[in-house]
């Protein structure tokens, strides 16, 4: 089971080229899918779920053109947007339960065991009577998993769900997500890199619409080992290392000092200290070439 | 300080692209409406022609309302666009924690959104000056320009209304934050400005004050107003208007006022009509406690699985709708209109009908059904954005639904809600039926009406406001055009598109009738509405090809994916589609092109008898004979809608000069074949115009006789016009189906002096009194009548045979029927009353044999005797006239509205039933026996007379002051029709045939005056001398001055100038009981205005002496005496003895004078 993308090309009318040539392969597992704000994500991730049409490449699943019977592919998608909203006035039971009839959950017996099912899940079976418009930002992204696991999909789509969440939301919703990847494909967007770091098996870095990299998380911060260095300087100094060496990113540490980590085959200078490297490194890294 | 909001939002509009749209939209209707009007489309207008000015400032506000109606929707549309602009760009959470204060934001809104409509305003009323300046001042419709006209129907009318209405959109849209509370408010004007009209108000000041658009307060204002008037003056500024401009600008002010206090700068609408409950947060821990486990449910995605899978998303659609605030308020204004419609027309109206089903069939749903197609373009615009308004287009689109099922629902949806909605509509007229105590409940006919007429209608205007709606690129526009298409469509004909074919699903009227159902138009009414409905369906293939599924950026995106839907399938349906409406659409061009001559025949008919006139008149001065003789054998065959008509007359020469030429004229709508048995050589014909000129090979002697016969076969229907006279049930024919002598068309008002007027009679120049017998068939489940006594009845071969004779020549004027009828029947001083009408229609029947009873009684005993054995009151189906009944010969032929009428509702108005029969056999005597001459003021000797002896029957029946509020009635007529004059008002001696309000309204006034002053027996003694001298006597016809002599003849010289006043001169009074004081204890000085006024001329008639009532009421109204006082011109003060017990003292007690306001000729005492 693999989601196949063959260069895909998408420009919109005011110019943006949105994606640019990206071809990837995606297997079962958590995907993450990398990359700044107006890197091309959510561009990527609307194409993916059947929902603008690429200028041009193609996008296979299971061996099947999805665009050339997306009424099938559908069947087998799970999708959960960035930016989703409901209808104000149906609790969370009854919107659900439209959700399953657009899904073809036909029997209304069937769509209560699977409505109760994906309640019970995301922990919303105390809320079920109650309407999705007041719940807190948390249970509303639960929800949205909720709907998309209605359908017990094979490719889960899921743009950026964690922004707005505290911490122990996150948490919970990371695991979840952990959990439906076993066996599925889990496209996760996010530009937190951490978040890819916990529960995917494999991801992508994009920018300005091109694919820069396909890796696994594990192997990106092991291919990093013995390359990631950290200094603490003055804030003057700073600007000479940015021009002289790979300079990943700055961080104060708890003595209030400028940290500042660079990638360096060999140790820059005596101030300079090995650091372990992080994905995070590796994104930085990778943005800026 | 300047207002940055306000400029922002200007600059906004100035650059949007729709704005410009919005402008050469109204720009070109203001400016083709009024070439339009002016007849810019129609060819040369004669100049010579008497018509209202389109410029003048009374036209030009009486069509503003029209385009300030049309500027309301802009109005909704931009305003909630400016205020929702910030929720959906969210912009508000950023704004609202800048320092701004309520007024400096909300004005810049609203100040904005007006800008843009007053904007909009000018240039639709640049639109109608240029309309002017085009059709130039040698048009007889424009008058010289008027700046001020232009600025008064502005800032009295047009802006007013657009800021009254602007603001309460602003309002409903800030509180309730809804796009389409803006829209709902402007509809819910309309039907409040509707509704006022059905309501019943004590005073007619009050309609005119609770209007918001300020129209009655117009039409109030210029009630009065004479056609001259309405040409040349400016338009006053009344209290009315005022008031009625300045109490609904508060009332915006105070609304503006309240949102502007509650406004908060919050996130949520000041109004919810539901609170919201916000969920407590579940606990989160053991979110993955719970493994996903193994599907148990089906996933169905078979056809049959589908159509389950349409029928739960249509009721979630449905659910949502019925659901919505929307729906229950605009039902509940939909059954408001109905309920307030139906109080007028069964209870409050002039005349009041019974809640036959037919009845709230016709106008009630016409009403609705307006409401029903509004509420279809809100409720589907609500359904097809509503994923995308609120975020869930993402979530439902990437489902495996296809689109047919998301489209197709949400249709679904809105249709079962318009089944739903006219089952409310069906249920409120069981309820007004049951309330009127009319249990006649005719579910088929409603269950035909609503399902299969109505339906289908409102099923296009749905699958059309979705086809909008998945189109345009917002739901303003959506809205906008969907309204433009629909208001459109029904102004065509002002441009000269007549054609079915273009005016979007609309449908020729169709008239329901009790006896003849819907008659001959069905074919073609079903004709286009499957037309429609097949447009409808091509519409419903492109919602599929478009249907906006994902995000899309541009238009080769739509192209794209319009690409990929195109299917063999769908090419199959679009095909098929298009090849019906193709074969439909020529199926209707054929029938309009066929009908074409027809049509022109009936829409034309001025015209063509105009034409008549001119290329006739030559012959105008032609000697002829007269019919006194007519033999008709008529085969109705009520199935195939047609007649046969074979016919002789005895043509007799009555003059004493030979004649050797025959003008004949036969029916337009028959086909006639006229033989003359080789006697004559046609020299001239005129198929367009039926008429046929012969020269006789024999001239026909003085007193010499020939036979002239005939035969007439009705035309066959065509789906859009009917032809034919007869009808399944309720056949009526009439005379005008037989062909006639001689130029029809001579001017009635002939000069009394002329020599020829009293020659022959005003009805027909081509026969005086004659002897008809009739042979009349039809199929044996009707029964057919025909003027006279029927002689013989046979039935053959499932038809049933008639023979009728008249006993006594008769005016020529006959009807001749055949239906299914039920009959009344009782016997009245040995004349046999008969009420033939349809099943279900018998409660007004004892009221018209009443009415028959009485004016028989009261004509035969002071009169003269009733000719015939029998009278025989006909119902025919009121498609064959509204109102009317006309006695001919001993028929009395009677509308089925006479039928409807509800006689439980006539506590003060006319008892319509009684009346009408009095009235027409009293014709027996005025009319029929003693026929006027051909002569100008004809109708004082006929309707005048009559329509006096009604009320005289009124009184013996009914006592007098039942009488007096018949007289009442007739007040009301004559003012109502005076206000419609269009010429100058005649005296009653010479009354033209077309002004009734003086015929029947003044007559039965000044006829009652001079009972009053005369006396009821010298009247019947005039009224008998009348009948003895001029009754029966042919060519010996008499005018008014004939009448006024022998009246004069009758009474004294000082009631000479009383006759004289009343019959020859058209005065009228303005007078007013001004005050009222006590002078002594048992003394009242009353204060009295008096005005006399003459109608033909203007100015006011001094008068020296005049004598007046005055009458003394108790508290229940009752008359307690009369006392007669001297008045002069001006004002007087008399003095008069209080009779014990008077509350309160009326000038003029017995409505004896006409009074242009009654209102102020009464006065209460303390």
């Amino acid at each position: 089971m693999q989601l196949s993308i063959q260069q895909i090309s998408k420009t919109y009318p005011n110019g943006v080229r949105a994606l640019d040539q990206i071809s990837l392969d995606i297997p079962a597992g958590m995907f993450g899918l990398l990359g700044p704000n107006g890197a091309g994500k959510s561009s990527l991730m609307r194409t993916m779920a059947t929902l603008q049409f690429p200028d041009k490449g193609t996008i296979h699943f299971k061996g099947q053109d999805i665009f050339q019977d997306k009424i099938e592919y559908r069947k087998q998608l799970g999708y959960l947007p960035q930016d989703f909203g409901v209808y104000p006035k149906e609790s969370a039971s009854q919107l659900l339960d439209y959700f399953a009839i657009l899904k073809g959950i036909t029997s209304k017996k069937d769509r209560k065991i699977a409505v109760d099912r994906v309640l019970e899940i995301t922990n919303l079976s105390d809320a079920k009577n109650k309407r999705v418009s007041t719940f807190s930002g948390g249970m509303r992204q639960r929800f949205g998993i909720a709907q998309l696991l209605l359908n017990q999909p094979k490719v889960m789509i899921v743009d950026e769900p964690t922004a707005g969440l505290d911490p122990a939301e996150r948490t919970r919703f990371l695991n979840v997500l952990r959990r439906i990847g076993l066996e599925n494909i889990v496209i996760f967007s996010t530009h937190l890199v951490e978040d890819v770091r916990e529960i995917c098996q494999d991801m992508a870095v994009i920018n300005k619409g091109q694919l820069l990299t396909q890796i696994a998380p594990k192997e990106a911060v092991r291919q990093l080992e013995g390359n990631i260095w950290e200094t603490t300087l003055p804030k003057e100094k700073q600007l000479a290392i940015s021009n002289t060496l790979k300079a990943l990113s700055t961080h104060y540490n708890d003595e209030n000092e400028l940290v500042t980590r660079v990638f360096a085959s060999q140790r820059p200078s005596a101030n300079f200290e090995a650091a372990p490297p992080k994905l995070e490194d590796y994104y930085f890294l990778t943005i800026n070439q | 300080m300047q207002n940055a909001v306000f400029q922002f939002e200007l600059k906004h509009w100035l650059r949007t692209p729709l704005l410009y749209f919005f402008l050469c939209c109204y720009f070109g209707l203001a400016l083709l409406t009024m070439l339009g009007t002016g007849g810019y489309f129609d060819g040369p207008i004669s100049s010579s022609a008497k018509v209202q000015l389109l410029n003048a400032p009374f036209s030009l506000t009486e069509n503003s309302f029209f385009f300030a109606k049309a500027l309301l929707f802009l109005a909704a549309m931009i305003l909630t666009s400016s205020l929702m602009r910030d929720y959906k760009n969210k912009m508000h959470p950023i704004l609202y924690t800048f320092p701004l204060s309520n007024g400096y934001y909300l004005n810049g809104k609203l100040g904005s959104g007006l800008a843009v409509l007053m904007l909009t305003s000018l240039f639709t009323f640049l639109g109608i000056i240029v309309g002017e300046i085009f059709l130039g001042t040698s048009n007889p419709k424009i008058g010289e320009f008027n700046l001020f006209g232009y600025l008064t129907m502005l800032g009295a009318y047009v802006l007013p209304t657009l800021f009254i209405v602007g603001s309460f959109v602003f309002v409903a849209v800030g509180l309730t934050r809804n796009a389409f509370a803006g829209f709902i408010v402007v509809f819910l004007f309309f039907l409040i400005h509707q509704m006022l009209q059905y309501i019943s108000f004590s005073s007619p000041q009050a309609l005119a004050l609770l209007d918001p658009f300020g129209q009655y307060a117009f039409q109030w204002t210029t009630q009065s107003w004479d056609f001259q008037a309405k040409n040349s003056s400016t338009l006053p500024l009344s209290w009315v208007v005022v008031f009625n401009r300045m109490g609904w600008l508060l009332l915006a002010v105070f609304a503006l006022g309240y949102y502007y206090f509650k406004f908060n700068f919050q996130f949520d609408p000041i109004w919810e009509f539901r609170k919201r409950q916000v969920a407590e947060k579940s606990a989160i821990a053991g979110i993955d406690r719970q493994s996903l486990r193994d599907s148990v449910v089906q996933f169905d995605f078979s056809f049959a699985g589908k159509w389950r899978s349409f029928f739960g998303l249509l009721w979630f659609d449905f659910r949502s709708v019925i659901g919505s605030w929307m729906f229950w308020l605009l039902s509940g204004f939909g059954v408001a209109t109905v309920l307030f419609m139906q109080l007028k027309v069964t209870q409050t109206g002039d005349f009041n009908l019974l809640p036959f089903t037919r009845i709230l069939l016709h106008g009630p749903l016409l009403l609705y059904t307006l409401i029903l197609i509004f509420s279809t373009f809100l409720f589907s615009s609500s359904l097809v954005y509503k994923p995308k308004q609120h975020k869930m287009d993402a979530l439902v689109d990437a489902t495996p639904t296809n689109n047919w099922q998301l489209f197709g629902s949400k249709i679904g949806a809105i249709a079962l809600v318009q089944l739903i909605q006219l089952a409310l509509f069906f249920l409120l007229c069981v309820c007004i039926q049951l309330y009127n105590g009319y249990s006649h409940f005719e579910i088929s006919l409603y269950a035909y009406h609503l399902l299969v007429l109505v339906f289908p209608l409102l099923l296009v205007w749905n699958i059309a406001a979705h086809f909008s709606h998945t189109l345009a690129p917002n739901i303003f526009l959506s809205l906008f055009l969907l309204i433009g298409l629909w208001l459109g469509s029904q102004s065509l004909d002002q441009f000269g598109i007549d054609t079915w074919l273009l005016k979007f699903n609309l449908r020729p009227d169709l008239i329901y009738s009790d006896l003849s159902g819907y008659g001959a138009g069905l074919p073609g009414y079903y004709l286009i509405a499957v037309y429609w409905l097949v447009m409808g369906g091509l519409l419903l293939a492109g919602i599929y090809l478009f249907w906006n599924r994902g995000s899309l950026q541009h238009f080769t995106e739509r192209w794209t994916r319009l690409k990929s839907r195109w299917s063999p399938p769908v090419l199959g349906v679009a095909v098929f589609l298009l090849a019906a409406l193709g074969w439909l659409g020529f199926q209707i061009h054929q029938q309009e092109a066929v009908n074409q001559s027809s049509n022109t025949a009936h829409n034309n008919r001025v015209e063509q008898l105009k034409l008549h006139k001119e290329n006739w008149k030559n012959y105008s001065d032609l000697f002829l004979p007269k019919i006194n003789n007519i033999d008709l054998q008529i085969d109705v065959f009520p199935s195939e809608n047609r007649f046969e008509l074979q016919g002789q007359y005895t043509l007799h020469n009555d003059t004493d000069q030979p004649i050797d030429t025959l003008l004949i004229r036969t029916g337009y709508d028959e086909q006639t074949t006229i033989n003359l048995e080789g006697n004559a050589h046609l020299i001239l014909a005129d198929s367009a115009l039926k008429s046929n000129l012969y020269v006789l090979k024999k001239t026909l002697a003085p007193n010499d006789s020939m036979p002239l016969s005939f035969e007439v076969r009705s035309m066959p229907n065509s789906h859009f016009s009917r032809n034919s006279g007869v009808l399944t049930n309720g056949t009526f024919l009439k005379h005008d189906i037989l062909p006639r002598l001689g130029y029809q068309f001579y001017e009635n008002e002939l000069p009394h002096s002329d020599s020829l007027a009293c020659k022959h009679n005003f009805y027909h120049r081509d026969a005086d009194q004659v002897h008809l017998q009739t042979k009349i068939s039809t199929s044996a489940n009707q029964i057919a009548l025909a003027p006279g006594q029927l002689i013989t009845q046979t039935k053959k071969e499932n038809r049933i045979h008639y023979q009728y004779k008249t006993t006594h020549p008769v005016k020529f004027n006959f009807s001749f029927h055949s239906g299914n009828f039920e009959v009344k029947k009782e016997t009245y001083q040995g004349v046999n009353i008969a009420v033939y009408y349809a099943k279900g229609h018998a409660y007004n029947t004892q009221l018209m044999i009443d009415g028959i009873k009485a004016a028989f009684r009261y004509n035969t005993t002071n009169l003269g005797p009733y000719p015939y054995q029998q009278i025989r009151i006909i119902e025919f189906p009121h498609t064959e006239g509204e109102y009317s009944a006309t006695i001919m010969a001993n028929n009395v032929p009677s509308s089925e509205v006479l039928f409807a009428i509800n006689s439980a509702a006539m506590e003060g108005k006319i008892n319509l039933p009684f009346y009408v029969m009095a009235h027409e056999l009293t014709h027996e005597w005025f009319g029929n026996q003693a026929m006027p001459a051909s002569a100008a003021g004809a109708k004082m000797l006929t309707e005048s007379l009559t329509e006096y002896l009604t009320l005289c029957i009124y009184t013996e029946h009914f006592g007098d002051k039942i009488a007096l509020e018949f007289l009442k009635q007739q007040h009301k007529r004559y003012h109502r029709g005076r206000k419609r004059e269009k010429s100058i008002e005649q005296p009653l001696s010479q009354v033209a045939d077309h002004q009734q309000y003086i015929a029947y309204g003044k007559g039965a006034i000044v006829f009652n005056t001079l009972d009053h002053y005369l006396g009821r027996q010298k009247m019947n003694e005039i009224l008998k001398s009348y009948l003895t001298k001029f009754g029966g006597h042919p060519g010996q016809y008499p005018t008014t001055s004939d009448f006024i002599q022998l009246m004069k003849s009758k009474t004294t010289a000082d009631q000479h100038v009383l006759i004289d006043e009343l019959l020859t001169g058209s005065a009228y009074y303005n007078n007013q009981l001004l005050s009222v004081k006590k002078a002594t204890t048992n003394q009242l000085e009353l204060t009295i205005i008096v005005e006399k006024k003459d109608g033909s001329a203007g100015p006011s008639i001094s008068i020296e002496t005049a004598l007046f009532e005055v009458g003394q009421f108790d508290v229940d109204g009752r008359l307690l005496g009369t006392s007669v006082v001297l008045l002069s011109s001006g004002r007087n003060v008399v003095e008069l003895d209080k009779v014990a017990g008077a509350t309160s003292l009326v000038l003029d007690p017995n409505l004896l004078w006409i009074d242009l306001d009654w209102g102020d000729n009464r006065w209460e005492l303390d």
